[in-house]
């Protein structure tokens, strides 16, 4: 009860401190300055982000693995009948994914959702130690996004399932291991759109990947068959 | 309300990130909680048990053929697909009692195993030291810490072909025995490891000596401290800035073990197991003037007691090269070598030790062969290569992170 | 939490440019107390986890509520000493300077929150078992979140505090460090 009665005068006082600042008329709306939100995309528009994904490799994987941002180029295009192409380039250097796959999406005043499948096709190489490392890897990520939006801010939660269809690692000319269809785990993220400059758009987001195989660090994936959080924090500018 | 959900959610994914990996817990109530009058298995009655076993009933997990081998501490049964069973044995009358835990090395997957051989199925004969081809093995596997529930049996179907009996084979645990990130018991590269490697079915392993600041030889496998390899303490950045007091005293390892030096690994190795490969693979040339006499002693050590282990200093590149062929009677000094075939011969390597990528290459093995050297090859762990390296190669022994794998892959052998 | 999103939805409806505010640069220095939440699994005991720290921000604050940032700034984590471990005296220190990418939200008039990523330079200085030894690590993965209040004395001058968390991946330490700040509006 005590919380409850808290929580009203926090909204009380949160009303009254607002309309101390009267609202100007103002046309900016964030739903068509978005890429993450699901909403209707411009019919033929385009739109790109640029942004680095910094991330938490967990403790097995630390030994081998790279650690740095991985860079991060994110593209739609909007079609008609609320249905859009979304593509994605994240590298490493040592690792690189590009993905693409169709959007249709729905918005019911300032609740957005909108769901996919993406194909994805990883490559990889790494020469160290001696060891002239390669892989390939195609994978797929049914998803599905929800949102909210205020005048100029919207959030995104999306959760999309991890199909590896293939993954083959060669060191030289032996192919070290492959592995053939499976369930590799799901992701989770949350992204907050808002303007950072001018009517430009910054996206902040945060992802759970809980997942087998974690495609930046595929040099290690012959020998660790077991899911893993990784975090990753995601900071995106759409141009 | 949502977005105050949503908050929770990122929240959480944060805290998730920063947990460290949970390791796969033993299931230790399996292990020592024989029934009270239970005596050691004799010697005699161990190499009637060992052999091929057909998995009958439902256990198909496991797959349909398992080994078991015993080792210096109990039993190792190994199955294809990684999965393994590390037990103890005891004998009650004309039962041989036999628990412990499974696990798969590929995975978390773990339980509790108790199994035992009656005295009409094959415990009379074998407690008298008589091969015996009506052996089975009857009991039940759980999950986890729970009590087995799922049963179990074993049938024998033969024993080690005379290939395997014969053949020297070294299957060799890297780091002491095992990887930290295989989630095993103790910690890699310490003592525990060197004694712990043996139920995994090794028979050699492979170390990794740095020195300290004071020029004391330690084993350890990375360049830094770091919380995967250590408990989180006081010390960081690079290990060998510090002296050996130093390490010894504010340094544990994951699982609480101090740092050994590889002098004790070394003694510890010739004393209290039975392996018979040590492979000093050399993280720096800094080392090799420090490891050598202490290797010198160890060998010395190792003919006094009548051990036959073989104690190698490696070779993995051209720094550790050249620092050897900077000391006196290089020629002399037992070492393994991980570069060309030419460099073998340069330095009298007694072992070639080319990274398996590079190919069975039975050809450079037998010219190694013919020259009385060994060749062994690092690391795999690919069940499918290592089988095919066993049954195509002709190398005298391989190192691994998956010793069970290659240990039912070299003991099915026909 | 709920403070904060409850102000973050009444206050988005506010317009940003109700006030016009323009597109700047700032310089913060901020100097106070630090904490190192021990998690030492080893030897932490007689830990001294209490220190000044200072730190210098530059950010370049455009007209909505995001402005983008560097910082960096000097801490000491910890000092431990006398019996270190049941058989050994000495002292060991850390510190730690942080290199570190921001992104900060103004959700209310004054108030920010701020997320940071970047590297980290740690120092760690041993004295015992009969030498002294400073070994430096460079860490890649590393956060930051931090909670401001901002008030503005004069159109260029700035005072405030600030409330941040740290995490160092490579040592897995975690410290958190409350500031006063002062800030030029260039």
């Amino acid at each position: 009860m005590k919380i409850r009665l808290t929580l009203y005068y926090l909204l009380f006082i949160n009303l009254l401190a607002s309309a101390q600042f009267p609202a100007p008329k103002e046309t900016f709306d964030i739903t068509t300055h978005t890429m993450q939100f699901p909403h209707h995309y411009k019919k033929w528009g385009f739109q790109v982000s640029a942004g680095l994904s910094m991330v938490k490799p967990p403790e097995d994987l630390l030994e081998s693995s790279i650690q740095a941002p991985l860079a991060n180029v994110h593209m739609t295009f909007g079609l008609p009948w609320n249905l859009s192409l979304e593509s994605d380039l994240t590298t490493i250097i040592v690792s690189n994914q590009l993905r693409a796959g169709p959007r249709l999406s729905f918005l019911f005043r300032n609740f957005g959702i909108k769901g996919g499948w993406d194909i994805a096709c990883v490559y990889g190489r790494l020469n160290q130690s001696g060891f002239n490392n390669s892989t390939q890897a195609w994978m797929q990520y049914p998803n599905i996004s929800l949102g909210y939006k205020l005048k100029k801010m919207a959030f995104t939660l999306k959760g999309e399932l991890v199909i590896v269809g293939k993954v083959s690692t060669n060191s030289g000319e032996i192919e070290v291991s492959r592995s053939k269809t499976f369930l590799n785990g799901g992701t989770l993220s949350f992204y907050m759109e808002q303007r950072i400059h001018h009517n430009k758009v910054l996206i902040v987001g945060l992802k759970d990947n809980y997942v087998k195989f974690y495609w930046p660090t595929w040099m290690l994936f012959s020998t660790f068959n077991r899911f893993y959080h990784i975090p990753e924090l995601y900071i995106s500018w759409i141009l | 309300m949502k977005i105050r959900n949503l908050h929770v959610i990122v929240l959480l994914m944060l805290i998730i990130g920063c947990n460290k990996e949970s390791l796969v817990p033993v299931p230790s109530s399996g292990i020592n909680s024989f029934p009270e009058g239970t005596l050691p298995v004799p010697s005699i009655s161990k190499p009637p048990m060992e052999g091929i076993y057909l998995a009958t009933t439902d256990a198909t997990i496991f797959g349909d053929t398992m080994i078991l081998k015993w080792n210096h501490s109990g039993i190792l049964f190994t199955c294809k697909n990684g999965k393994h069973f590390i037990m103890n044995a005891g004998y009650l009358d004309s039962v041989i009692l036999i628990q412990g835990y499974w696990r798969d090395g590929y995975s978390d997957a773990t339980g509790l195993c108790n199994m035992s051989i009656s005295g009409p199925e094959g415990g009379n004969d074998i407690l008298t030291g008589k091969p015996s081809a009506n052996i089975i093995l009857r009991g039940a596997y759980g999950a986890n810490s729970e009590a087995p529930d799922q049963s179990i049996m074993l049938q024998y179907i033969r024993p080690f072909s005379q290939k395997v009996k014969s053949n020297n084979f070294y299957i060799l645990g890297h780091r002491a025995g095992g990887r930290n990130s295989d989630r095993l018991p103790v910690s890699e590269n310490s003592i525990a490891m060197v004694k712990f490697t043996e139920r995994l079915g090794t028979t050699g392993i492979e170390v990794d000596p740095r020195i300290s600041s004071d020029g004391v030889a330690f084993i350890y496998h990375d360049p830094d401290i770091n919380t995967r390899l250590t408990q989180k303490g006081l010390l960081a950045g690079d290990v060998s800035a510090y002296t050996w007091l130093q390490l010894s005293s504010f340094v544990k390892l994951i699982h609480g073990e101090r740092i050994p030096s590889l002098e004790e690994v070394l003694t510890f190795a010739i004393d209290s197991t039975e392996l018979r490969f040590v492979y000093m693979d050399m993280k720096s040339a800094e080392a090799v003037p420090v490891v050598i006499p202490i290797q010198q002693r160890a060998i010395q050590h190792a003919k006094d007691k009548g051990r036959d282990i073989i104690i190698l200093m490696g070779i993995p590149g051209t720094d550790v090269l050249n620092a050897l062929m900077s000391s006196l009677d290089y020629r002399n000094v037992p070492s393994l070598c991980e570069l060309t075939v030419d460099d073998v011969r340069m330095v009298n390597s007694k072992v070639w030790a080319p990274r398996w990528t590079l190919g069975i290459q039975n050809d450079l093995v037998q010219q190694m062969h013919n020259e009385g050297r060994l060749a062994v090859c690092w690391t795999i762990d690919s069940p499918n290569w290592i089988r095919n390296y066993l049954d195509q190669g002709i190398f005298d022994g391989l190192v691994t992170n998956f010793p069970y794998v290659v240990a039912y892959h070299h003991y099915i052998q026909e | 939490m709920v403070m904060v999103f409850l102000s973050v939805l009444v206050y988005s409806q506010e317009g940003d440019s109700a006030k016009v505010r323009l597109n700047h640069y700032t310089l913060t220095i901020g100097a106070g107390w630090t904490h190192y939440i021990n998690n030492l699994e080893m030897g932490g005991q007689n830990l001294q986890k209490d220190y000044a720290g200072v730190s210098l921000k530059f950010f370049w604050e455009p007209e909505h509520r995001l402005s983008l940032g560097l910082e960096t700034g000097y801490y000491k984590l910890f000092m431990a000493k006398g019996q270190l471990t049941d058989n050994t005296t000495g002292q060991v220190d850390r510190s730690v300077i942080p290199l570190l990418f921001l992104l900060r939200m103004r959700i209310i008039e004054n108030v920010h929150l701020g997320i940071g990523t970047g590297v980290a330079f740690i120092t760690n200085k041993t004295v015992g078992g009969k030498q002294k030894v400073s070994t430096e690590t460079i860490s890649l993965s590393n956060f930051e979140l931090s909670g401001a209040y901002i008030y503005p004395l004069s159109k260029h001058w700035l005072v405030g505090g600030e409330v941040k968390l740290f995490h160092f991946g490579n040592t897995e330490d975690n410290m958190y460090s409350i500031q006063a700040t002062c800030a030029v509006r260039l």
